[in-house]
């Protein structure tokens, strides 16, 4: 049975949209989604205690081997990120079966569609087929994002759709153009085929450099992440949620391409812009932070500002490095999900100012208030949480690099403005208010239900913990990063002991 | 309607070089885009408004769009001329050993790569699911006149269109069904031949108008579109009780009474999934869009 | 013949690329379609071109690349659900504010 463990995860919620499909009354609808999310928790769990002994897990679809089939290459990194997804998802589904899903059709079954791209995306070895996957989860989640009307959620949706179309051409580009000079779509015979003398073409480092735009372009990079906080600041609130992983997406493949194809081959082709182009993002995201006028575009900014920190990571191609930012990376996906979670309810309970940054009618519940501290802690990167940690490990691991000064400077310098941001934010969302007035009658302090309560705050607990277990789990990260930066390993294990024998026929 | 040429220029350039395949895909999906644009354009507004942008704008795109076509015609021109080595060989030597089929596209599809093909039918299956979710309920004005000020053709369905299109169906129902079987061996196969239905379906609705062509609808798309899913995902889960991965397929001959010796491959009953999906794709895109017009029917007769 | 359809991937990208930048949605679905037929003739091109060799099995024939004809094939499909779906979205958008722009400066303006 455990030769089919990697395939559970795109399984999983295959079968359970399937299921979903078939009846459409609503506590069907939520028990299916539950316990498919559920099952996939325990199934990634499983997989990540599968692959920590260290050996690389190749499936192989439709039983034919790498380069000619579709592998799906199961290490440490995607394990882990299997995880990170499901266990996001979880809470964003019991969250949604606190009533947001009785305002859309179908949001279950696109949940499952979502996650089953982000799985398959984080899983696969070829590159075409992350091409398809990246597209399952690109146009589930534009469905999602249409939950609820509204012309505001429309627009962005017009925007983010077109972009990501021009990316998905750019994407067909990369590859047929990597096709063209290499003659395969497997990433691990992609970096075989670039080891080898004389096939450093200029075609096949344009198709490269092509594919780091797509990737940061879903990473939200500098010149390309203006989408990013229309889109999130609109969509609704589970939905926003998942999204925080989104991102992470488009950083998890630049840096698996960067260390095992492009960093071997074209040590320059990411150096010095990407490191550059990264800190732009973070200086850009804090600005929007602080002028931010409400706690969901404050949200969005932030998650931005995550991904541009993680993106220092892939520039440097260094196995410390990596640790210290899958750490990170851990860290700002429960935040930033929790972040979008507590806009919310916060929002609701506030009354009519909502979560805009402005007085409030109704008295917040002691809860939410100290909920808010925690995660505003965790966020700014305060001790004893978990930000404050994944910064003090980047920070670190940044000491001996070139550019190293400056990205001191700008991590800091972003901390701080962070904190103001959050606590200004603070201030007026939980001590504004104004209870002596009448609560108005007809806008009382909504009840917010349990689901979305113990989801909200399950997320917030994750940065305490992560600080509680940050051992392990920093231990984790190292043996994770040491396995990714093994090329011959990752190569040998996909392609077998000697790729020199795979069948190639010469075309003109 | 220029695209729809580009289309089948396009469409011509792949017979001229040997893709047969993609030349049938490529003339059903230009069919399926030009109705939908159809029915697209019939509800945005006619008017062409005031020159909004200004010269300086349009340079700057046309300077950005000359560039982007220029490196791309030129990196293309330049990649056609060196020769490279591919894996490709190897497709062409197992496809009828290992795949039980002579049409080594179709097999790739369906056998070598068919994960991807289980990816792209769930990205159809989303945009069915996205058509309820953004058109339902949704009411439109349809414009009375068109551009200059005419009024549209009072006559909804002309009669010798509806009349064409009756016996058209059965048709194109045999058509595509023949094109679903020989899928394996020749060019075609279960997308083509389920766009093939899904057009001839879109056809009678046109011809006849929403009213007569509803009740034929199916009551539960998404119902239609987990079974064909299932006939795909699940012919792949077959395999792991055998030990095997997740869509590993099998092909034998069957010797069936009357009609002689048949050659099943499990790829097969993976190919009909993808049938099912497109036909119930196509079909409930449609709907929605033609909903839409009753709707809006409905509401400006309450008015 | 490599040449013509050089130009042809760079006509149909050049004039996709124009379309898609216009500000109302009809043009940009129509340059996202053109730009389509570009990325699909380009990856054709990827396998090179040979006249009268389709990849059928036969006794003594030649064969042209079937592998990225395979991969045309997935990405004609995806895009075709692509242009569906942003069709659609455009007419939603049109429902919610009567006209069919792609960006919201004017209602920015007007709050």
């Amino acid at each position: 049975m455990s030769q089919h463990a990697p395939i559970l995860p795109i399984l999983i919620p295959l079968l359970a949209a399937l299921l979903l499909l078939l009846q459409p009354r609503l506590p069907f609808q939520r028990a299916v989604g539950l316990l498919a999310s559920l099952l996939g928790v325990i199934a990634t769990a499983w997989l990540t205690l599968l692959t920590d002994d260290g050996t690389l897990r190749v499936y192989a679809l439709g039983d034919w081997a790498a380069p000619f089939g579709i592998v799906l290459v199961v290490d440490r990194l995607a394990a882990a990120m299997t995880l990170l997804t499901a266990l996001l998802g979880l809470c964003c589904v019991l969250y949604a079966s606190g009533g947001f899903d009785a305002e859309g059709r179908f949001f279950h079954p696109l949940f499952q569609l979502q996650l089953l791209g982000l799985n398959g995306a984080f899983l696969t070895g070829d590159l075409f087929n992350l091409f398809v996957f990246f597209e399952i989860m690109l146009l589930a989640s534009y469905a999602l994002l249409a939950q609820t009307g509204g012309l505001a959620r429309t627009r962005a949706g017009i925007a983010y759709v077109v972009l990501n179309l021009l990316g998905s051409s750019l994407f067909l580009i990369a590859l047929g153009l990597l096709y063209a000079t290499l003659g395969t779509l497997n990433l691990a015979d992609v970096a075989y085929r670039l080891s080898l003398p004389g096939m450093h073409h200029n075609g096949a480092r344009l198709a490269l450099a092509l594919l780091c735009a797509v990737f940061v372009l879903k990473a939200a990079l500098l010149p390309l992440s203006f989408w990013l906080p229309h889109t999130y600041a609109a969509a609704p609130a589970p939905v926003a949620a998942l999204f925080a992983i989104m991102t992470k997406v488009g950083i998890v493949s630049l840096l698996r391409l960067q260390v095992i194809a492009i960093d071997p081959a074209y040590p320059d082709l990411l150096y010095g812009w990407l490191s550059t182009l990264a800190l732009a993002t973070l200086l850009f995201a804090v600005l929007g932070a602080i002028a931010a006028k409400d706690m969901k575009t404050l949200s969005a900014w932030l998650v931005l500002l995550s991904a541009g920190t993680l993106l220092l990571v892939p520039a440097q191609a260094s196995a410390e490095i990596s640790a210290a930012g899958l750490f990170y990376l851990a860290h700002s996906a429960f935040a930033g999900a929790a972040c979008f979670l507590l806009a919310e309810l916060i929002g609701e309970q506030r009354g009519a100012a909502g979560h805009t940054f402005s007085t409030g009618t109704n008295r917040l519940p002691a809860w939410s208030g100290i909920a808010f501290i925690v995660l505003a802690m965790t966020l700014a990167g305060l001790p004893p949480f978990s930000g404050f940690l994944g910064k003090l490990m980047l920070l670190d691991t940044f000491r001996g690099v070139e550019a190293g000064v400056a990205v001191w400077t700008l991590l800091l310098l972003a901390a701080f403005l962070v904190m103001m941001a959050l606590a200004r934010a603070g201030s007026i969302l939980i001590w504004e208010n104004a209870p002596g007035e009448t609560p108005s009658p007809d806008l009382p302090a909504a009840a917010s239900g349990w689901r979305r309560i113990s989801a909200t705050l399950c997320l917030i607990a994750a940065g305490p913990l992560l600080a509680l277990f940050a051992q392990p789990v920093s231990g984790y990260a190292q043996r994770t990063a040491t396995q990714l930066h093994d090329t011959r390993a990752y190569i040998h294990g996909v392609l077998g002991n000697d790729p020199a024998t795979i069948q190639r026929e010469r075309r003109e | 309607m220029l695209v729809s040429i580009v289309g089948l220029v396009v469409s011509l350039t792949f017979v001229r070089f040997s893709a047969p395949d993609l030349a049938l895909t490529q003339l059903a999906v230009e069919a399926g885009t030009i109705l939908l644009m159809l029915l697209v354009l019939y509800y945005l507004p006619h008017k062409i408004c005031t020159p909004e942008t200004g010269i300086t704008r349009k340079l700057r795109d046309l300077l950005l769009a000359l560039g982007a076509g220029g490196g791309l015609g030129w990196v293309s021109w330049q990649m056609l001329g060196t020769p490279f080595e591919t894996i490709s060989g190897y497709y062409l030597e197992h496809s009828v050993p290992g795949g039980g089929g002579a049409n080594v596209v179709n097999v790739i599809l369906v056998d070598f790569r068919g994960f991807d093909t289980l990816g792209e039918i769930t990205v159809l299956a989303t945009v069915a699911l996205a058509a309820h979710v953004l058109l339902g309920g949704l009411v439109l004005k349809a414009p009375e006149r068109d551009g200059d000020g005419r009024r549209w053709s009072a006559e909804a369905h002309p009669l010798f269109l509806s009349m064409m299109m009756r016996p058209l169906l059965p048709l194109a129902i045999t058509v595509s069904v023949f094109i679903y079987l020989r899928g394996h061996n020749v060019p075609g196969g279960g997308f083509v031949a389920g766009l093939i239905t899904g057009v001839a379906l879109v056809m009678q609705y046109l011809a006849n108008g929403i009213a007569f062509t509803q009740p034929l609808m199916p009551r539960h798309p998404p119902r239609l579109l987990a079974l064909g899913l299932f006939l795909a995902a699940g012919i792949g889960l077959a395999s792991l009780f055998y030990g095997r991965p997740f869509l590993t397929s099998a092909h034998g001959h069957v010797p069936l009474p009357w009609i002689g010796d048949v050659e099943l491959a499990s790829a097969m009953v993976f190919d009909l999934g993808v049938y099912v999906v497109v036909v119930t794709v196509v079909l409930t895109v449609l709907s929605e869009l033609g909903r839409l017009s009753l709707r809006t029917l409905k509401k400006s007769e309450a008015d | 013949m490599e040449l013509l359809l050089a130009l042809a991937i760079g006509l149909l990208t050049t004039c996709g690329v124009y379309l898609v930048l216009r500000e109302r949605t009809f043009p940009v679905i129509l340059g996202l379609t053109l730009l389509s037929y570009a990325v699909n003739l380009f990856l054709f091109a990827s396998g090179r071109l040979s006249i009268d060799a389709p990849p059928l099995i036969a006794a003594g024939a030649r064969y042209t690349d079937p592998l990225p004809q395979a991969l045309i094939l997935t990405a004609i499909v995806i895009g075709f659900g692509m242009t569906a779906y942003l069709a659609m979205l455009a007419l939603r958008a049109l429902s919610e504010s009567g006209d069919d722009h792609v960006d919201a400066r004017q209602e920015d303006e007007r709050p």
